[in-house]
């Protein structure tokens, strides 16, 4: 079933319970994530819910309606232009038992492992199967790049396409959206992949993973992918049936970060462009390299923005409401920007040649966010490296955990 | 509580100054967001972004051409990528909180006007929306109102072209009763959410201009 505004069968009265405070769009009960005002155009106050209102109102005046709609198989040819790789080879099988035997699969790889890639045959066969397919991750950016390469490999089939502002559907049997938009299936589809799981908007929000449980068909496949799983997701999959690959898809090392035990904030507020990130900064650009640079907050990045751009002309910055970010992001991948300050709105789903990475304020990321950073560098065969600099006041328990993990997937091992 | 922009939870730490202060459903980070002006020049009057400081920017000189004008324009918040998002999320998903997170841009000195006036929402987007999102924010603000107009008008009017609003009948007409005919000699302000090309609200004023207020100036939330 797909949850429909106004058209449809009606499913629920009313889309929230405005006494209980309950959504049943996406089964929120939390009081504070309701909000509640009086409507004269109602006579009557109205509750909705502002978990889920981004994909359309879910309130207390309002019916629920769905659609059903009917299963079809179609061939689902795909071209993919390499080999997989032996282990590479291996996962997908994996997951393509997992898919005869509907149980769930958790895909632990490291970054840049080309795990899009393996995930094509089980999609085939599903959709072979007549299965509905969906390919959620909970950011844009990640949606976006998947559907443009998901639309190359799969060039037969209609591929959905679908976040807050965008909606371009066919007709809901392969589906690529944003784990919220989950919330409008119910009983829907035989296979689902979700990719950057660790980057829910919340990653303790058990909540999406519910929304995950729900559109899901009542004998199905849920495929989770991360770089850094964490217990409930190693709980949702089953314990047997994690799937790992530690070496990245052209075979190399993933570099490891090197620590530089400095602060800048204190540089920055005097106005200062802090020594240690200049001297790193004119090394990389002599080596002919380009490299992003992470701040951890908007107001830093607008201070130290200017004091890069007085030594280094064209370096630019980059944030998630950046309306020139898709320019920007553009101008980085063709060598015109050859220094980007970003906050952590870059750290998935991009790719640059000759990359090399700085944290600044590296004591305030979390370590799922540094895994990711790190695995910006090197993602390309000719330039399987590169160099990663965390710069920190102090080091913390996030610090040291990305180290470790970097260390582990290097020996072949995983960290659990 | 928890900031009705991103969702996330606010801290509140209970001192005694936020203990008696109301307290704001917006968390620093996405005040600031919503707070950035972009760096350029502007016009004197309407405040677009232009190329070339100046007075009136080609878009005040056209209407001054064929309306009557305000004293002044005044405006809250830049329409930069992320207030464009917030009003997108308040008119089209009906996202009605987000009017709390409007209001506390509202940094106008109503009381030196006898009455403020929201631009009316027609029957079919009332329909479709169920608030006039002007008025909505006037009221969280806590900001008197009179709703003295009302429109007719059927078609969404970005989907005209400028001079095709400019030929077209004023959608606007007063409502009928006191409140309206006691505007002579009253200073009144014309409350928008958006500024875009500027001919709603000057088609608004022109009917408000009839009843001879002693003077006639314009609060928009945004400009476009
Ligand atoms: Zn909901
Ligand atoms: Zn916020
Ligand atoms: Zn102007």
């Amino acid at each position: 079933m797909i949850i429909k505004h106004m058209k449809g069968e009606i499913y629920m009265d009313r889309g929230v319970d405005p006494d209980k405070y309950i959504c049943h769009r996406c089964s929120n009960d939390m009081k504070r994530y309701f909000y509640k005002y009086h409507s004269a155009y109602h006579g009557t106050d109205v509750v909705y819910c502002l978990k889920c209102v981004n994909i359309g109102r879910s309130d207390s005046v309002t019916p629920l309606r769905v659609i059903h709609t009917a299963r079809k198989p179609e061939p689902c040819r795909y071209h993919l232009d390499f080999e997989l790789s032996e282990a590479q080879q291996a996962a997908s099988d994996r997951i393509v038992e997992a898919l005869s035997a509907h149980s769930d699969m958790l895909l632990y790889a490291v970054t840049g492992a080309g795990k899009t890639e393996i995930v094509f045959e089980a999609i085939s066969l599903a959709r072979r199967r007549g299965m509905n397919v969906a390919f959620v991750s909970p950011r844009i950016d990640v949606v976006k790049e998947v559907h443009l390469r998901l639309s190359g490999a799969f060039r037969d089939s209609d591929i959905d396409l679908l976040y807050t502002g965008v909606k371009e559907t066919f007709e809901h049997r392969f589906t690529v959206c944003t784990v919220h938009q989950l919330y409008n299936y119910i009983d829907h589809f035989g296979l689902i992949i979700v990719d950057e799981t660790d980057a829910f908007p919340m990653s303790s929000d058990r909540q999406l993973l519910n929304a995950v449980r729900r559109a899901a068909a009542a004998s199905s496949t849920t495929v989770l992918m991360t770089a850094t799983p964490d217990r409930g997701m190693i709980e949702f999959a089953g314990a047997e049936n994690v799937v790992t690959l530690t070496r990245r898809y052209h075979g190399h090392d993933l570099a490891i970060p090197k620590v530089v035990w400095q602060g800048i904030t204190k540089d920055v507020n005097r106005r200062r462009l802090p020594a240690g990130l200049e001297g790193l900064i004119t090394g990389i650009l002599e080596k002919g390299r380009r490299v992003l640079v992470f701040v951890p907050e908007i107001s830093l990045m607008e201070k130290l923005q200017p004091l890069v751009a007085a030594k280094f002309p064209g370096a630019d910055s980059v944030y998630s409401g950046d309306e020139e970010r898709y320019g920007k992001v553009d101008s980085m991948r063709n060598g015109r920007t050859r220094v980007l300050l970003t906050t952590t709105i870059l750290e998935r789903g991009v790719t640059f040649k000759n990359l090399d990475v700085i944290v600044v304020g590296a004591e305030t990321f979390n370590s799922d966010s540094l895994v990711q950073i790190c695995g910006r560098t090197g993602r390309k065969t000719d330039d399987p490296v590169g160099n990663i600099w965390f710069l920190a006041e102090y080091n913390t328990g996030h610090i040291r955990r990305t180290i470790r993990i970097i260390k582990n997937f290097n020996a072949g091992r995983t960290t659990l | 509580m928890i900031c009705l922009y991103c969702h996330s939870r606010i801290r509140e730490e209970a001192d005694l100054i936020t203990m008696f202060k109301r307290r704001k459903p917006l968390c620093m980070p996405c005040r600031k967001k919503l707070s950035l002006w972009r760096s350029g020049g502007r016009c004197g009057f309407c405040h677009r972004l232009v190329d070339r400081e100046e007075d009136t920017c080609p878009d005040c000189r056209f209407l001054a051409g064929n309306y009557r004008r305000p004293g002044k324009i005044m405006c809250m918040m830049d329409y930069t990528g992320e207030v464009k998002m917030l009003f997108h999320r308040y008119k089209f998903t009906k996202d009605a909180a987000l009017s709390e997170v409007i209001a506390m841009f509202l940094k106008c000195r109503f009381g030196e006007y006898d009455m403020s006036i929201p631009i009316p929402v027609s029957a079919a987007r009332m329909e479709e929306r169920g608030y006039n999102q002007t008025s909505m924010v006037l009221r969280a603000a806590k900001v008197p109102y009179r709703d003295i107009l009302a429109t007719d008008k059927a078609a969404r009017q970005s989907e005209l072209g400028k001079r095709a609003r400019l030929t077209a009948p004023n959608p606007f007409y007063l409502k009928e009763g006191r409140a309206a005919s006691s505007l002579a000699g009253k200073r009144v302000l014309v409350v928008d959410d958006i500024y875009t090309t500027g001919i709603t609200v000057h088609q608004a004023l022109e009917k408000i201009y009839t009843m001879k207020p002693d003077a006639a100036d314009v609060l928009t939330f945004s400009k476009a």
